[in-house]
């Protein structure tokens, strides 16, 4: 009769530590850092298939300068100082990133803008924007957790 | 209804080398003079709006020109070098910025320097009028430092002069005519009280 009632009361305490222990930890991301962006550089006409020219796919400096022309064109001056990483170049395709408090006015300053090169009309096709980088990488990211 | 709510940027023009065509009047112009001299007679009302647009539009591109290309040039005064521009209140802050990163005026080096934002026209025009009295009152010390004693009568000519050169070189609206009335008065009162 004893060790059925003090049985339990020393167990008490040992199963609310081990629920301490253990419990669910949870951590929002509020405010990151960085706005994830996944770009393509669209051309009119398209240029065929496997087609390579010293000017196609376009190179890293003809990325900047095309998006600095759009900066420019909409948020002048300010808009050239919003400064942008280059994280992957693959054939009319980049993927970068800048500071997430630029994302609206950077989204809409080159989503407005179109130019004629060579003949042919530039501009550019959001595919992605997020704001954290497994967004546009692809997958759903589970491989990261196993 | 709701009433769309404007803020009032005073600012003066500084030149830190002094206007080409200024100093010709004044025999022999003391530091702060120069320093706040007035402004060449090719700057107007709509040659200045014209040219903070375009820093507006430099800085800040076809959006900033969106946001803030509304504004309004309310009063300007070449002889004392100081505005009034009227804005949107959402928006007074890039046309502040547009208005620091204007480096000349007319081809020659210049800084506006925006001295008060203020809610109320009236309120932008007593800081004005202040304004003009320190002027007056630091190049009568300069002068009084110089040579050991000003002139009491001329002080008063000067004041009268400074402001009626303003009106007569812009044609100001019907309103700040009044004020300017307002103001002359106001400055030869107090000049008064100083030299008692």
């Amino acid at each position: 009769m004893e060790i059925d009632t003090q049985a339990p009361v020393a167990e008490v305490p040992a199963i609310a530590k081990a629920k301490k222990k253990y419990d669910e930890q949870r951590f929002t991301v509020r405010k990151p850092e960085w706005q994830y962006l996944h770009l393509r550089m669209t051309f009119d006409p398209p240029h065929p298939p496997t087609y390579t020219s010293p000017s196609y796919p376009p190179d890293l400096l003809t990325w900047k300068t095309h998006l600095s022309t759009a900066l420019n064109q909409f948020l002048g001056i300010a808009g050239t100082a919003i400064p942008i990483d280059f994280l992957h170049l693959e054939g009319p395709e980049v993927w970068m990133r800048f500071p997430r408090e630029d994302a609206t006015r950077f989204i809409a300053a080159i989503g407005g803008w179109g130019s004629e090169v060579e003949g042919r009309n530039v501009g550019f096709r959001v595919l992605g924007s997020t704001e954290f980088l497994m967004g546009i990488v692809g997958g759903d990211g589970r491989d990261v957790f196993v | 209804m709701v009433r769309v709510k404007q803020r009032y940027l005073l600012f003066t023009i500084l030149y830190p080398s002094g206007p080409q065509s200024a100093n010709s009047t004044t025999s022999k112009p003391t530091q702060s003079m120069t320093f706040h001299s007035p402004s060449p007679s090719s700057l107007t009302r709509t040659s200045l709006a014209s040219i903070i647009r375009s820093s507006i539009s430099s800085n800040f591109g076809d959006w900033g020109i969106g946001q803030c290309g509304g504004f309004a040039v309310k009063y300007f005064s070449p002889a004392t070098s100081t505005g009034i521009l009227r804005i949107t209140r959402d928006n007074y802050r890039i046309l502040w910025a547009a208005l620091t990163y204007t480096r000349e005026l007319c081809g020659q080096p210049a800084v506006i320097k925006v001295v008060r934002v203020s809610g109320t026209i009236r309120k932008a025009e007593l800081e004005a009028v202040k304004l003009a009295e320190e002027a007056i009152r630091r190049v009568k010390r300069e002068a009084k430092g110089a040579k050991n004693g000003g002139g009491g009568n001329g002080d008063k000519k000067v004041v009268a002069g400074v402001f009626a050169g303003g009106n007569s070189a812009q044609a100001a609206t019907a309103i700040n005519d009044d004020q300017d009335d307002e103001m002359l008065v106001d400055i030869v009162d107090s000049e008064n009280d100083d030299d008692k």
